[in-house]
């Protein structure tokens, strides 16, 4: 088995998320592995025969409403029937690859393990929920965009309204008002940007 | 029957004269669809009588059906991009360009007074042919949120405002007719025009004549001139560094009202200013882009019938903080939105919070007991506009005091951590205290961190009079404390009949596909509707769209459906007329939206794009999902798409 977590996605978001939604987890799955380089992916699919990588390449990278990728499509298992007992089972899974060589009834096990698994998980109340990597960002108006960046921008960039600040265990700088009135934190807590202009 | 027999039977024995007189107090542009639906007769009138129309969007007809149906408009509001464009979602050269429309009412639309212009794509060229037309009668130009000029056009306009002619006397109540009757009297162009004084003599109804095309500098004595009342340009992107504009509206014009140009990066002088306050005495509101408020010190003494301000800002060099407070606001400001104000400087606002009606805090940089500071002084509050750093607490604070409140906006403040207030989030409380606190309102839109049934049937309970609905789900707290919201979206619906207007954006499973059902069921007044994240599958779609009698404008954002059950949808909700999705399970070749294709329906989509786009929140690239736009048009198929619109039907 061999498995690669491509972009750290573990790391950063084992705090942030549990279980990613059943429904979804297709094209979570899909929008990752879509920015994954071919070149990489096909390093780690290498073990299987090389006439698997066009049609898995054509289901990872296409934007398409995609099956669930946790099955190999069946046209790939049929291009690829090199061993009429064990073959790879290539599971796409939050950014990570893995590739299993299995009998056929174990794969169909898992395969409908990942079935079941999705239609209980289709409405889960709180327990389970999390949210999904591939929504549609939430978009703000322009207008507010622009305040907030130009905000940002004088935090950063103001030294003198700092007059209050704490560092927190973790690190993360908390809010205070500063005496001057403006709310705001620096990023930089050591220095001291001159004003502006 | 004869044909004259039954037009006579049809007016009810009334003169066409009379029909006239009382269908000019029919403005409701619902009462005047149904009227002009009872008979050829009183189609005419309406048709030639309608003073304005609204169209939603601007491609569903032509300027030249405009004018045939409705030759003697005076108001005219045409929309174009659609509404994602506000998010940045919409290609700036998707369309809606105004140029047709401009020719058209320069060569036919005598009687315009008022152009109001939203999201659209309006170029110096446009501006200078609209104002050698109609600079002489224009009375309001509303450039909202378009894009295309630069300050070159906004100095055509201020240009344009110079009246100039003779005068050929005083005549008073025969204007109706005159007008009417065209515009060429012994060889001049005659149109009257309203002339306040500055002192103490009584306002004039008068007949002014202009010679051919001439304009000679005849002049007027008594120094009142042109005729815009209201030019406003709020959130425009418009080009030009120039400030040269701002100084020419303020010599040649002395009877406007309201100048706006707020949330544009557009240069002001203070001197200018001030000039424009000397100037137009009946200046009542003044919105601006960023300039250093401590600079318009005397442009408040001046402007002392200002009643509304917004834009100015608080610049942030240290030092005298005292220059604020010397500012002495007119005496009837009632309407303030101040950029980038903090706590010591909000200050300034307390001797008349009282007399507060409008508030906007979106842009300033107050925490959450700030605004409980504040607001607690406002008791005739009537509208706000926060970001949700008011928290829960600011609401409480809101619900014991603004009794008069209205309208109520709550934006998204910043996602970063340690940038906005730890306090500042909006839940279920803070909404719950706000239904029961403030009966009076009519709009709420709320970006809520934490939500709950409850807090939703509390407003369906209290909230009466809640016209205009939009809840968001921010996407900050992994769990919600109750999910799915389908009880709540029901009663909230049954409670507040008065919904016209609707908008629900969660995440997945925060409204199944019964709930779903329940909105459709429970909309019977609702004319437009805005959903993202809902429902579970198709099924909750098409219970939707059995109910909806009424829904207009459907909006559907990263939603589960296919295309197949979006055109089932679209075909099934009887009022539907304009239709938008981004995020939807596309078909493999896309031909299930074609499903829906039916005559006058005409059908875009915007394929998806794959390049880096600018950074969204927390997300680095962003890989823009189709989109798909359908509206009702008599007018064909578009003819000016940018390569990323694709025409589906018609083809």
């Amino acid at each position: 088995m061999a498995e690669h977590d491509f972009f750290q996605i573990e790391k950063q978001n084992a705090a942030r998320y549990g279980v990613v939604d059943g429904r979804s987890s297709a094209r979570g799955i899909q929008s990752v592995v879509s920015r994954i380089n071919p070149q990489l992916l096909r390093s780690v699919i290498a073990p299987g025969p090389a006439s698997m990588w066009p049609a898995n390449a054509a289901l990872l990278l296409s934007s398409s409403s995609p099956p669930p990728v946790t099955a190999p499509n069946p046209s790939i298992r049929s291009v690829t029937e090199i061993s009429k007992e064990t073959m790879p089972l290539t599971i796409f899974y939050r950014g990570t690859v893995a590739v299993f060589d299995l009998p056929r009834d174990k794969t169909e096990a898992i395969l409908k393990l990942a079935e079941t698994a999705n239609a209980d998980n289709v409405i889960g109340g709180t327990e389970g929920m999390s949210l999904p990597e591939d929504l549609l960002p939430m978009s703000r108006r322009k207008s507010l965009r622009r305040f907030l960046a130009k905000r940002k921008q004088r935090l950063t960039e103001s030294g003198p309204y700092v007059k209050v600040k704490e560092v927190e265990d973790s690190g993360k700088i908390r809010f205070r008002s500063s005496q001057a009135g403006v709310a705001c934190c620096s990023l930089r807590p050591e220095s001291r940007l001159g004003g502006q202009g | 029957m004869s044909a004259r027999t039954l037009n006579r039977v049809m007016s009810f024995g009334i003169s066409d004269l009379a029909l006239e007189f009382v269908l000019g107090y029919v403005d409701d542009p619902r009462d005047r669809e149904a009227v002009s639906l009872v008979c050829k007769k009183w189609y005419q009138i309406d048709a030639l009588s309608r003073k304005h129309v609204t169209i939603a969007i601007c491609y569903s007809t032509s300027p030249g059906r405009l004018r045939r149906r409705f030759p003697n408009l005076e108001s005219l509001q045409l929309k174009g991009k659609p509404r994602a464009a506000m998010f940045n979602l919409i290609p700036e050269d998707w369309g809606g360009y105004v140029g047709p429309w401009i020719r058209e009412i320069a060569e036919a639309f005598n009687c315009l007074k008022s152009l109001h212009l939203r999201r659209m794509i309006v170029k110096d060229e446009d501006i200078r042919v609209l104002v050698k037309a109609r600079g002489h009668m224009l009375e309001s130009l509303k450039l909202d949120k378009c894009s295309g000029l630069s300050t070159d056009g906004l100095l055509l306009v201020a240009r344009s405002c110079r009246f100039t002619g003779i005068w050929i006397g005083s005549v008073g109540l025969y204007y109706f007719s005159l007008v009417e009757f065209g515009n060429q009297v012994f060889g001049f162009d005659i149109w009257l025009i309203h002339l306040e004084p500055h002192g103490p003599s009584p306002a004039h109804d008068l007949f002014l004549a202009k010679v051919g095309s001439d304009r000679g500098d005849y002049g007027l004595d008594s120094g009142e001139i042109g005729c815009l009342r209201i030019l406003s340009l709020e959130e425009s992107s418009i080009s030009g560094n120039d400030a040269k504009w701002i100084h020419e509206l303020a010599v040649n014009n002395s009877v406007l009202e309201t100048l706006n140009f707020y949330m544009t990066e557009l240069r002001v002088a203070p001197e200018d200013l001030e000039l424009l306050a000397k100037n137009c005495r009946s200046l009542v509101s003044l919105k601006i882009s960023e300039c250093d408020i401590s600079y318009l010190i005397s442009f408040f003494l001046i402007a002392t019938k200002l009643e509304e301000f917004g834009g100015g800002s608080f610049n942030d060099q240290v030092g005298d903080l005292d220059k604020y407070m010397k500012i002495q606001f007119p005496p009837k400001l009632c309407c303030v939105g101040l950029i980038f104000m903090g706590k010591n400087e909000m200050e300034i606002l307390f001797p008349f919070a009282a007399a507060l009606k409008k508030l906007d805090l979106q842009y300033t940089f107050l925490s959450t007991e700030d605004h409980c500071q504040l607001i607690q002084r406002c008791p005739n509050l009537e509208v706000l506009e926060v970001r949700d750093v008011i928290g829960d607490r600011g609401l409480e604070v809101v619900a014991q005091t603004c009794k008069k409140l209205r309208r109520l906006r709550i934006e998204r403040g910043d996602d970063d951590q340690g940038l906005e207030d730890e306090q500042g989030c909006v839940s279920q409380a803070g909404l719950s205290s706000l239904a029961q606190g403030c009966l009076e309102l009519e709009y709420l839109a709320v970006y809520v961190s934490d939500i709950t049934n409850a807090a939703l049937e509390c407003l369906g309970t209290y909230s009466k009079n809640l016209c205009d609905f939009r809840l968001v789900l921010l996407d900050r707290e992994q769990r919600i404390t109750d999910l799915p919201l389908d009880n709540g979206v029901r009663a909230l619906l049954k409670g507040c009949a008065k919904i016209r207007r609707f908008a629900l954006y969660l995440r997945p499973g925060g409204l199944s596909d019964v709930g779903l059902g329940y909105i459709g069921q429970y909309s019977n007044n609702v004319r437009w509707i805005l959903m993202g994240n809902i429902g579970e599958s198709d099924r909750g779609l098409l219970r939707f769209s059995q109910g909806c009698p009424r829904l207009q404008k459907l909006e559907l954002r990263s939603c589960c459906f296919t295309e197949r059950a979006l055109a089932m949808a679209a075909l099934r909700l009887p009022s539907l007329r304009y239709l938008w999705v981004q995020g939807y399970v596309a078909s493999p070749f896309g031909n299930d939206l074609l499903l829906m294709a039916r005559a006058f329906w005409n059908i875009e989509f915007i394929p998806p794009k794959h390049d880096v786009n600018e950074t969204e929140d927390r997300r680095g690239n962003i890989e823009s999902q189709a989109q798909i736009l359908a509206y009702y048009s008599l007018a064909g198929k578009r003819v000016d798409c940018p390569d990323s619109v694709i025409p589906l039907h018609p083809a």
